[in-house]
């Protein structure tokens, strides 16, 4: 069973790079977003996320599509024990998704990034208490590993070139103690034909 | 004097060439492709076993001596450049991109290899030429280790300091190339942070001067300019390095690390000309001097040594249709400094190489190469031969007697028994007289290689060792329980004898190139102490017995590429630190909360997977590199006091103009 699974799997990869070469890097999407927290955890009863502004681009690759972006999240403490323990955060990342599509207009796509959540403390903590013999001062700035697992769905309009799409992820920074986030957003996109110095660029 | 002109007289009646035994890499292989910093090339070499306490400084064992003897030479363009500091390197000192490798040669032989005398074998990495035009390259990298303490956490309990940064790396390179002539300049910064919490509390232990906690990271800085003159018949190139490491080095008389600047500048003029069809003379004078400086440290600890060498080389190459000799001489003038020690020493090196081949199926060679210093001589002989004895099989053998100056050693030893007093600053009492015996040792190499068609490819080797002498520098440490200092390890008396045994290991190996988009290989190999003394067979236990790699390499399209890098390793075992085993450690007093680990004198065994994906941009001129390191995230630990390799990332870019 294990077997034919994975047979089908590697026809069907092998469909896909056959199937959509041609189409490779045709087309691309502008994406405009704004993300809120969905689920409540540890983290999210500690540090309050404002909403949060997002700027991406997806290309149609051999299979599917191949997307980079940034989102910026500013987090604010909100358990006085961090007082100083507001920040900002950058995700910047790469990632693939592959769309079906449910109607003429309607895509559903699962995909998967990865990158880094830069963090930008208000502060930079010490320890112990200031001012203490052998102070020492922590770097306010903080980088991290973080992947997100994510679902879009996208409504196209007429012409296909707006459509507006909202997107449930799973976002995870792998810190000591990893910082778990959900978040919906909705947002719109511009879609166009590659501009052939841009179609060079990626080939 | 007789004896000298035997020797000379040997050497050209009994010279060698070992073509057998050096293998390469090309560009556009696996091994490059997961290569980012030039400390992944340990990955490109699959036979040589690896062991770091931080994971940047690494020792080598290329099987003939182990992680304390002297260590494989590593060549840039066939110059060779010594990183080794006590036989500790780091070679991200190489001021090189791995994208500019186009091939690694590789042999675990000594020998002598391109005017230079590679004590325990060597590594050569092979750069491409400059584009004609001007040219210029840039990349960057950075990673993390995930599970390091990140700067804040959301339980007051969980407050933990920012530590976990690998990177970034800088690096530029630009080129010039008209018809005959070239130059090229490259410059790199790499700064790394240790970050485990067993090695990081005994370094930042040293960081807190005068009231003011100080970075415990290390920074790596280098350059090279090289300008080179190609005709047909004759080319000429000079060459300029310098690099310099901020690092904490791991002095294993000490029994842990000790704040340092190692530093290393060369310069070097080599050139060759073709006088006919059948013989070229080459040259070379190479200037270098290496450094091992004071770092800023709470203990004031300082080796302060230094070394300052000119080596003048000259060869001769003959080469007809069935028969290739060469013979040539080294003469090296060495000064060495450092507290209390002057010393001043001239080396000889004289050697020939021969390689008959008798037709297309058989092939004989041999070399011979005698050192010689002013009290002591060495002299190294290896015979072998090719047979292709079927349209499938083929066979390869090696008989190889090796002695090692004393001098060539490369460990501090040495320079202690001529006056240097790094003992006496750090209280390290030892068992003196030192071994005066020179390494001497046996080696017989079997190598079966069989077609099984359908592109798969199987090896299958032998090797068996015999040390007749074989230095051990050994410190059994004693366990400091003021767990707040952060040492942990105290010396005790360090000895340095001469240990005998016998050694046997086996590998097989098969390689399968299922289509050009796809393939693999598969890697297994044995080595075992058959026979030694006491000392021998605990230091035989650094290594580890067993060892698996798979490597898959997969290009679904021309501008993607993925690759995986799969390795076992077996448990190993340190008895230097036997009375550390189950002691407690602790993370460094400003890091809150206290973190507590347990020390152990085996390693366990591990599976280490690396996943690599690469995408190229603007016809290859923008490449983006993503790769993911221990993706299972076991525990991934090369030596018992060294750190737990994490899951890390990594990411790259570079741009080609």
């Amino acid at each position: 069973m294990k077997k034919s699974l994975l047979f089908i799997f590697v026809l069907w990869i092998g469909y896909g790079f056959s199937a959509h070469a041609q189409d490779t890097y045709d087309r691309i999407s502008i994406d405009g977003s704004s993300a809120l927290p969905v689920v409540d955890n540890n983290f999210t009863h500690n540090w309050k996320i404002s909403p949060t502004a997002h700027f991406g681009l997806r290309v149609n690759y051999h299979m599917g599509s191949i997307q980079t972006g940034i989102r910026y999240s500013r987090y604010s403490a909100e358990n006085p024990v961090y007082d100083d323990g507001s920040f900002d955060s950058y995700f910047i990342y790469v990632g693939w998704e592959y769309p079906f599509s449910l109607t003429d207009r309607l895509s559903f796509a699962p995909g998967l990034r990865f990158g880094n959540n830069y963090m930008a403390f208000d502060n930079p903590a010490t320890y112990p208490a200031a001012g203490v013999w052998g102070e020492y001062v922590f770097d306010p700035h903080e980088s991290e590993f973080a992947y997100e697992l994510f679902g879009r769905l996208e409504y196209s309009f007429r012409k296909g070139r707006w459509s507006l799409h909202s997107n449930f992820s799973y976002n995870r920074t792998l810190t000591y103690h990893p910082m778990p986030v959900s978040m919906f957003s909705f947002g719109i996109s511009r879609t166009f034909a590659t501009p052939s110095w841009l179609k060079s660029f990626f080939q | 004097m007789i004896r000298l002109l035997f020797l000379v007289l040997l050497i050209f009646l009994c010279s060698i060439q070992a073509k057998g035994q050096n293998f390469h890499v090309d560009n556009d292989s696996l091994e490059t492709t997961i290569l980012i910093n030039p400390n992944d090339l340990l990955h490109s070499v699959s036979d040589w076993d690896i062991a770091t306490t931080d994971g940047f400084t690494y020792r080598l064992n290329s099987g003939l001596y182990g992680f304390y003897g002297p260590q494989p030479t590593v060549y840039l363009d066939n110059i060779p450049i010594d990183l080794s500091f006590f036989n500790w390197q780091n070679l991200n000192m190489l001021p090189v991109s791995m994208d500019h490798i186009s091939e690694i040669t590789f042999s675990s032989k000594p020998q002598v290899r391109h005017h230079n005398l590679a004590r325990a074998g060597y590594l050569n990495l092979n750069t491409t030429k400059p584009d004609t035009g001007f040219n210029a390259y840039g990349s960057f990298a950075v990673g993390n280790q995930s599970e390091d303490p990140g700067p804040w956490s959301y339980d007051s309990s969980k407050v933990t300091p920012n530590i976990d940064r690998r990177g970034p790396h800088y690096f530029s390179h630009f080129s010039y190339r008209s018809s005959d002539w070239y130059t090229k300049v490259s410059f790199s910064l790499r700064q790394h942070q240790p970050t485990n919490l067993n090695n990081h509390h005994r370094l930042g232990s040293y960081s807190l001067v005068d009231g003011t906690w100080h970075a415990v990271k290390t920074t790596i800085n280098n350059g090279l300019v090289e300008v080179g003159y190609e005709q047909d018949k004759w080319e000429i190139k000079s060459r300029v390095l310098y690099s310099e490491n901020e690092e904490y080095l791991f002095y294993q008389p000490f029994g842990r690390e000790i704040p340092a600047t190692t530093g290393y500048r060369q310069w070097v003029l080599d050139g060759s000309t073709q006088l006919s069809g059948t013989w070229t003379i080459q040259g070379q004078y190479l200037f270098d001097e290496k450094k091992i400086d004071y770092r800023l440290n709470n203990k004031e600890y300082n080796f302060d040594w230094s070394q300052l060498n000119h080596r003048f080389s000259a060869a001769a190459l003959y080469n007809n249709n069935n028969i290739e000799l060469k013979t040539g001489g080294i003469l090296q003038e060495s000064t060495t400094e450092g507290l209390q020690l002057d010393n001043q020493q001239y080396i000889t090196t004289l050697y020939g190489e021969a390689d008959l081949r008798l037709n297309l199926n058989h092939n004989f060679y041999s070399k011979l190469n005698g050192d010689f210093a002013t009290n002591q001589s060495a002299i190294s002989f290896l015979t072998g031969s090719n047979h292709q004895l079927s349209d499938i099989w083929q066979i390869s053998t090696d008989l190889d007697y090796n002695e090692l100056l004393s001098f060539r050693q490369q460990n501090s030893t040495y320079w202690i028994d001529r006056g240097y007093d790094i003992f006496s600053q750090l209280d390290i009492p030892s068992q003196t007289p030192f071994s005066s015996e020179k390494n001497r040792s046996f080696q017989a190499d079997i190598t079966n290689k069989v077609d099984l068609g359908s592109q798969i490819l199987l090896t299958i080797g032998g090797k068996f060792i015999h040390h007749y002498n074989l230095n051990i520098p050994w410190q059994e440490v004693a366990h400091d329980d003021r767990m707040a200092t952060g040492i942990y390890t105290q010396p005790q008396h360090f000895e340095f004898t001469s240990e005998k045994g016998l050694r046997i290991g086996f590998d097989i190996k098969l390689d399968h190139k299922v289509n050009n988009l796809l393939s693999h290989n598969l890697k297994l190999r044995t080595q075992h102490t058959l026979d030694g003394s006491s000392r021998y067979g605990s230091y035989w236990q650094q290594v580890s017995n067993n060892n698996i790699e798979y490597k898959l390499r997969l290009q679904p399209v021309s501008d993607l590429r993925f690759s995986i890098l799969g390795s076992y390793q077996s448990p190993t075992k340190w008895i230097e630190y036997k009375n550390l085993e189950d002691k407690q450690y602790r993370s460094l007093q400003p890091q809150y909360p206290i973190l507590y680990g347990t020390f152990h004198t085996e390693t366990p065994s591990f599976f280490n997977l690396h996943l690599t994906a690469q995408k190229d941009f603007w016809d290859k001129r923008f490449v983006t590199t993503f790769s993911i390191r221990n993706l299972l995230n076991t525990e991934v630990r090369y030596h018992t006091l060294g750190l737990d390799k994490a899951l890390q990332f990594i990411i790259k870019a570079s741009l080609t103009l």
